[in-house]
Formats: C-alpha cells, sequence, structure tokens
C-alpha cells in the first residue's frame, strides 16, 4: 500500500493529510456500506451507553475516521480512578496546541469528576487537587459543564508566617488554596453544575470566588463539609453575595456549611429566581426573621425543594411561611426544636417527625437530630388544594378579618380526614365553628380536619398558653361557654372572647396538649362523673357517639340561656346603682367636706403628739448607747487582764 | 375500509401496504400529508425490495405501538439496551443485510427500528479488541504504527475504566 511504504513521523503529519488516508483506505463491500453510514449514526452507536471507555479505546483504534468521531466521546466524561491516571489524564489536558489537532484533547472535554483517594491524614492523598490542577482545568478546558472535586485530604498551605498570636504561641495562617500560588483567573463559560465536597479546609471561598464570576450560566451549586472545622471551611458572607449577585440563573443551591450571614445579604437569595432546590446548614445559630424568609420565598416562587439544616435558628413562625408557601412540595428541616415539635404535632404531621431515608437506610445522625428531624415530602402537600397548581406565586395571608356576625347556616360535616386524603366539603371561612360537627372515624385518630389546621397554622401569629393537663377541666368549661357566647352574643363582654374562624374545634374542646397526651392518659375524672361537659363526652375509644351530638347542641343552647339571664340581672342591678348615685351625689359632696376638715384637725394633733414622743425616743437611743459602751468597756477590761495572766 | 399505499422499491417492486403502517416511518406520513388524496405509488429509490419487505414486516408487526414517543420514552429507550425478543429474532440476518435495514430506516425516519439496529451494532463491538473489530467488520486499519502507538499510549488510562 502507498500509505504504509511511505510513514513519515506522526508528528508531521498534518491534517489533511490525516483526512486523505481516511478517504484511500480499502474497503470490502460490508466496510463499504459502514463507510456509507451518516457521523451522526456512528455517533450515536459509539455514545452508547453500553460501552465503556475501554469499548471506546477499541474503537478508536479501529482507523482515523472511527477516531475522530470517538475520541470526543472518550474525553468528554472524566472519572479517573486511580493515582496514574489523574497524573495522566491531568498532563494531557495541558497540551493546548499540537501537530494533530484531533489530539488536542482538552477541547473535547465537558465533565470531571475528580475525587481524592482518602488517606491518612498525615500521608497525603496521590490525587491531590492542586491549585495547578485547578487552574489547567480553569485554562484549558473551556467547554467544561459539570465540575466535581472531592477533597479527601488536602495540604493546607502557609499563606501568612506572621498570623496571629494566640497568648505566647504563634499561630501562622493556612489555607489550601494560597493566593501566590495562583487561583483561576478565568473558568469555563459554559459551566452549570459546580459541586465542591471537602473533608478538610480548602479555602472554599478563595475557589468560589475566583469561578463564580466567569460562570453566567450556573445552574447547580454545592458546597458540602461534614466538618465544623475552621471559619473558612465555611460558605462565608462575600461568597454568599458572589452567589447571590452574579449566578442568577442557579437552580439548584446547596451551601452545607455557611457562617453567619446579615439579613441584608440573605435577601440576595431573591435574585435566584429560577431556584429550584435550596439547602442550607448554619454551622453557627443563623437568625434571619421570617419577614426575609418571605420575601425570598416571594421572589423565588418556583423553588419545590427546601432544606434547613444545623442551626437553622426556625422557629413555628418560619413553619407557617413554609407550610403556607404553594410551590414546595418537599421540606426537611432538621433538627426541630421542642416548639417546633409541638406545631407540627398539632397539624397532624407527627408521623413525618423521625429518621431521614437516605439511601435506602436511615442517615447517620445523632440521635436528637434522629429524633427530630422532620421530611415533608409530596404526601404532605397534597392536603393542599389539589385543585391549585404546585406553582405560583406565594399567597400573602391577609390578617384574620373581625369575624361577622354569625349567621343561621347548614352545618358542616368533615368526614374521615387522614393524610393525603381529598378533603370534601372543605370548611368555608364563613362556616361558624359551631357549625362544624365532627365525626370521627373507627380508629379514633384525630378527626379534625388538617386542612383547616393546617390554614389555621398559617394564619395565626402566635401560640396560644395551652393550659397543663389538670387544668383542663376548667379550660374546656371556659372554652364551652365562650363558644356558647359566641353562638348567641347577647352584649358587647362576648365580643371581646371571639376566637379566629379558622381555629380549629378539636382545640377548642381539649387543647392542643391534652390531644397530644390523646391515647397514653385518659381523660381525668372528677367527684362523681365525668369533668368533661355533657356536650363534649366522649368514650375511650375517642368517638363521639351519634345520639350525643344533640345532646352537646342542647347543652350548648342551655348554657347560652344561663348566660343571658345573668347578663340581664347584672344590667338592672347597674341601672339601680346608676340612680342611687345620682340620688346620693350632694350628700357625698357634703360628708366629704367635712371629712376633710375633720382629717386636718386630726393632723395636728397627731403632729403635736409625735414630737413629744421623738424627744423620748431620743433619750431612750442614748442610754441604750452608754449602756453598750459601759458593757464594751468592762469586756475590754477583762480580755487585758487574761492578756497579762498569759 | 382501511385505505392501502403502493410503495415501490429501488428495483421497482410494488409494495401495497396499510396506510395506517406505513405511517410508522415520518418521511412516507409527510410524503401523503404533501400528496392527499392520491393513487400514486411512492417511490423509495434508495430502498431494495429485499429491505424494504424487512422494514414493513417489522412496522406490521409493531403497528400497535405508540406512534409519537415522548422524549422521556426515547431517552430510556435509549438507557435501557435490551432488545425484545421479537426484534433479536427480527434483526438476525446477515451483516450487509442488517446495514442496509439501517440505511432505510435512517432514510425512511423510523426511529425505533433504527435504534434496534444501532444497538445491534453496539452489541457487535462491545468488549472487542481493535482487531477484532477489524474481522468484525471487515475494516483495515488505516493508521500508521506510530500514530497508532501514540494513541494507544496517550489513552491507555481508558482501559482501566
Amino acid at each position: 500500500m502507498v500509505i504504509n511504504a511511505f510513514v513519515p513521523s506522526f508528528q508531521t503529519i498534518a491534517l489533511f493529510s490525516f483526512l486523505e488516508c481516511c478517504e484511500s483506505s480499502p474497503r470490502s463491500s460490508t466496510s463499504e456500506m459502514l463507510n456509507k453510514f451518516p457521523s451522526e449514526l456512528l455517533c450515536e452507536i459509539f455514545a452508547s451507553p453500553r460501552l465503556t471507555k475501554s469499548d471506546l479505546l477499541s474503537i478508536i483504534l479501529v482507523n482515523r475516521s472511527w477516531f475522530v468521531l470517538a475520541i470526543p466521546i472518550l474525553w468528554r466524561d472524566l472519572r479517573p480512578s486511580t493515582e496514574w491516571c489523574y497524573q495522566h489524564i491531568v498532563g494531557l489536558l495541558q497540551l493546548r496546541t499540537r501537530d494533530n489537532p484531533y489530539m488536542e484533547y482538552h477541547r473535547y472535554v465537558r465533565r470531571i469528576y475528580f475525587r481524592e483517594q482518602p488517606g491518612h491524614w498525615m500521608v497525603p492523598s496521590p490525587m491531590r487537587i492542586t491549585p495547578d490542577v485547578v487552574r489547567t482545568v480553569a485554562d484549558y478546558c473551556t467547554r467544561l459543564e459539570s465540575l466535581d472535586l472531592w477533597f479527601t485530604w488536602s495540604k493546607r498551605v502557609l499563606v501568612d508566617a506572621g498570623g496571629w498570636r494566640h497568648g505566647d504561641r504563634q499561630n501562622p495562617r493556612h489555607e489550601y488554596f494560597d493566593s501566590a500560588a495562583g487561583l483561576p483567573t478565568q473558568f469555563s463559560p459554559w459551566l452549570t453544575s459546580l459541586t465542591i465536597s471537602s473533608f478538610r479546609a480548602i479555602g472554599v471561598n478563595a475557589l468560589l470566588v475566583s469561578v463564580l464570576p466567569h460562570c453566567p450560566r450556573l445552574k447547580k451549586l454545592s458546597y458540602w463539609s461534614p466538618e465544623y472545622t475552621k471559619d473558612y471551611d465555611q460558605i462565608d458572607e462575600q461568597t454568599f453575595r458572589t452567589i447571590t449577585t452574579l449566578c442568577t440563573n442557579i437552580e439548584t443551591l446547596h451551601l452545607r456549611r455557611i457562617d453567619l450571614i446579615t439579613e441584608e445579604t440573605f435577601r440576595g437569595l431573591s435574585n435566584l429566581v429560577s431556584l429550584r432546590s435550596l439547602a442550607v446548614q448554619w454551622t453557627r445559630r443563623s437568625r434571619i426573621p421570617v419577614a426575609v424568609w418571605e420575601d425570598v420565598l416571594r421572589q423565588c416562587n418556583g423553588i419545590r425543594e427546601l432544606s434547613f439544616l444545623g442551626n437553622h435558628g426556625l422557629t413555628v413562625a418560619h413553619m407557617d411561611l413554609v407550610i403556607a408557601t404553594k410551590n414546595i412540595v418537599s421540606f426537611a428541616c432538621v433538627p426541630l426544636e421542642e416548639e417546633q415539635v409541638s406545631a407540627l404535632l398539632d397539624v397532624n404531621l407527627g408521623k413525618h417527625i423521625g429518621p431521614i431515608p437516605y439511601g435506602g437506610g436511615v442517615k447517620r445522625l445523632p440521635e436528637y437530630e434522629l429524633r427530630t428531624a422532620l421530611v415533608l415530602l409530596g404526601k404532605f402537600f397534597t392536603l393542599k388544594d389539589p385543585k391549585e397548581p404546585h406553582h405560583g406565586p406565594v399567597e400573602k395571608k391577609k390578617p384574620d378579618p373581625v369575624p361577622a356576625e354569625p349567621t343561621e347556616q347548614e352545618p358542616v360535616v368533615v368526614k374521615d380526614i387522614k393524610m393525603g386524603a381529598a378533603i370534601e366539603p372543605l370548611v368555608t371561612e364563613d362556616a361558624k365553628e359551631s357549625d362544624v360537627v365532627m365525626q370521627i372515624d373507627d380508629e379514633g385518630d384525630e378527626e379534625v380536619s388538617t386542612n383547616k389546621k393546617l390554614r389555621d397554622l398559617s394564619s395565626r401569629k402566635r401560640r396560644r398558653i395551652v393550659p397543663d393537663s389538670d387544668d383542663e377541666d376548667e379550660y374546656v368549661q371556659e372554652r364551652a361557654t365562650k363558644r356558647a357566647v359566641k353562638a348567641d352574643p347577647p352584649a358587647s363582654p362576648a365580643k371581646k372572647a371571639k376566637p379566629s374562624l379558622t381555629r380549629n374545634v378539636e382545640e377548642e374542646v381539649v387543647g392542643p396538649k391534652a390531644k397530644r397526651q390523646g391515647k397514653k392518659t385518659a381523660p381525668k375524672k372528677s367527684n362523681g362523673g365525668d369533668s368533661l361537659p355533657a356536650s363534649r363526652k366522649q368514650n375511650k375509644s375517642g368517638k363521639v357517639k351519634e345520639p350525643e351530638k344533640l345532646e352537646q347542641k342542647k347543652a350548648v343552647t342551655d348554657v347560652s340561656a344561663a348566660i343571658e339571664k345573668d347578663e340581664r340581672a347584672r344590667e338592672e342591678s347597674a341601672d339601680i346603682k346608676k340612680e342611687e348615685r345620682a340620688e346620693g351625689e350632694s350628700a357625698t359632696i357634703k360628708k366629704e367636706e367635712r371629712a376633710k376638715e375633720e382629717s386636718t384637725t386630726i393632723k395636728k394633733e397627731e403632729r403635736a403628739e409625735d414630737e413629744s414622743g421623738n424627744e423620748k425616743l431620743k433619750e431612750e437611743i442614748e442610754e441604750a448607747e452608754k449602756e453598750e459602751r459601759e458593757e464594751q468597756e468592762e469586756t475590754n477590761e477583762v480580755r487585758a487582764e487574761a492578756a497579762k495572766l498569759w | 375500509m382501511t385505505t392501502k399505499v403502493t410503495l415501490t422499491s429501488s428495483d421497482n417492486e410494488n409494495f401495497s401496504v396499510n396506510k395506517e403502517i406505513t405511517k410508522r416511518s415520518i418521511l412516507i406520513k409527510n410524503m401523503l400529508e404533501d400528496v392527499g388524496k392520491s393513487d400514486t405509488p411512492i417511490p423509495l429509490p434508495n430502498v431494495n425490495s429485499k429491505v424494504l419487505r424487512k422494514v414493513i414486516e417489522w412496522c406490521e408487526y409493531h403497528c400497535m405501538d405508540p406512534l409519537a414517543p415522548t422524549n422521556e420514552n426515547t431517552e430510556n429507550q435509549k438507557q435501557n439496551t435490551d432488545i425484545e425478543d421479537w426484534d433479536q429474532k427480527f434483526i438476525e440476518v446477515d451483516q450487509e443485510t442488517l446495514f442496509k435495514i439501517i440505511l432505510a430506516t435512517n432514510y425512511l425516519n423510523i426511529k425505533p427500528l433504527l435504534d434496534i439496529g444501532c444497538k445491534t451494532i453496539t452489541n457487535m463491538i462491545k468488549g472487542k479488541s481493535p482487531e477484532e473489530i477489524y474481522k468484525t467488520f471487515n475494516i483495515v486499519n488505516n493508521f500508521t504504527p506510530k500514530e497508532e502507538a501514540q494513541i494507544r499510549k496517550e489513552n491507555k488510562w481508558a482501559e482501566d475504566q
């Protein structure tokens, strides 16, 4: 063959001769057929997920045309698993210009996954991701779309020999990315995903601040560090600001761990309007107020997944906000505080508090966090009105209007409501509380509409103080009378006790705390019968019997009638008193004048007596002082004699 | 009453096929839409009668499959490298016919059959050394020894992957 007779050195092969050779090779009938294949078809065959890197190596060695088609696929995704592979690939990436442009491998790289091998803490990993490596990636891989760096061992670099003084010892400052060693000054503008995981101090802030300004297309940013080591391991304020101002196309933002940042900086999250998944883990206790979160969630109304981890500092108000935000379909909060746990129990979400599912098992967390971790997935969020779309702006809850005077309506029946079940008919805003007749399912579960509870939770500003179980009886009676007064308001005092329309009925009956104790503690009984009023009598299983419903209504009306009578009697007595007062006004004025005169004379007499009494007191005090002095003199003399004797 | 369409192969053989079955091919479907109600045969100059018969056989068997797969379905099909038993038997032909079927389906734009053909070739390549691939497909290596050595050396890292 002519081609093989003259073999030029590889470095002198020009691109044209390379392609000419592709055309001039001898072909049989099948190879001719194969050559007729459009290149797109061959590329699709070579890009099959069934073919490994090893298969692709065979393909590129078949002939030149196959090499040209398969080499970009081979170098598209780099995941070196050994030190040799890693060093070899990094070395080849640095070859910028070559005689054969098809061998400039850095042009094909789209995804990099560099993972340092875990080693002893004193022994550096053979696959060290040094600043030089990062700079190589930054300078050469100009079409990079995804970068994943996993630091398991990082030798820190001394960046400040002077350091800071701690007592008499001098502590030089170390960072992994030494600014003198050179941080990336450019980066692939096509980068859409950046993931950094670290088990050691890597100076993530320096790295991110240098990389992010060049990556406007970034859609996913993830930083994860399991350690609470040094401050420079955490995302700081400057980096956070860089993210929120320069990478506004981010859809997934996972920052684990993050240092304290100001409210204003945190509010910058509002710029990330494309955000779909947000996970933040604070190292120190965050104090981002609800108002700021509300702004962020209103602007980023596409968020579907939300995770608060570490010292998130969230309150019940924060939880209310999350639950009221329609577009959120997945919510994780680790750990929960007691107040939050109780609030979630109140809205029937207790079953979601517990271990976090993680890779088919349970994530390893401290026991406390396991007990108080909350993971809410789509199941919970289906409780929201299914007719409404998940996405959409956050509806700002209007403050509860002053409840209108109750009107006569048909009672609304809430049937067998369970998690995830559709609720119909819904209790309307206009419906009276007294009109809601509860039906309890056979299992004796908490029967109150969860939807209604959620609405209540989201609209409420502060939680009601719940009485202890000992005071339950009084509490229940008090609530029953208030409800009765509300149902038939005779006079103004009843208006003061009006609760919110959305307040749930069960809380009215037993109170949230008692409800939580629920099945464990039986309802407390007083002498001779149940402490609960007849209208709220429950059997052991928590069921309310059907005939008792009528009794409940009757009891309520009885109580209201009694209260009405009392108030009428009070009004009558008040009128009589007013008349008496009017008659006696003149007489009382005269009496007061006389009394004043008398009091002045009495005071004069008292003063005279006081003066004489004061003189007597002075004399007595002087006598007592004299006696004391004499006693002291005697004791001194005794002591002096004793000393002489010794 | 089902309407029939006449397809003419490159060797001038006519095939009368149910119109709905021919719509598996995006090319023929578009041509029928352009032509409208016409009894004129549709010429397929790039497909011979042997290959066209095979393609029609496949279309008749898969006539009940959904016509327009969603993006998710096609992605799943790509990920799934398995070939159904019937299709496996269908595609067990000599290499020349296989290549011709692939070229024909590419021309006729029948995506599912094209995927089956590509998967078959992928399976033929998988796990083979370059030398075995030369033999399988009767391809001649046109690299110089130096070229080949350099490419082998620089991409040796892929052996372990």
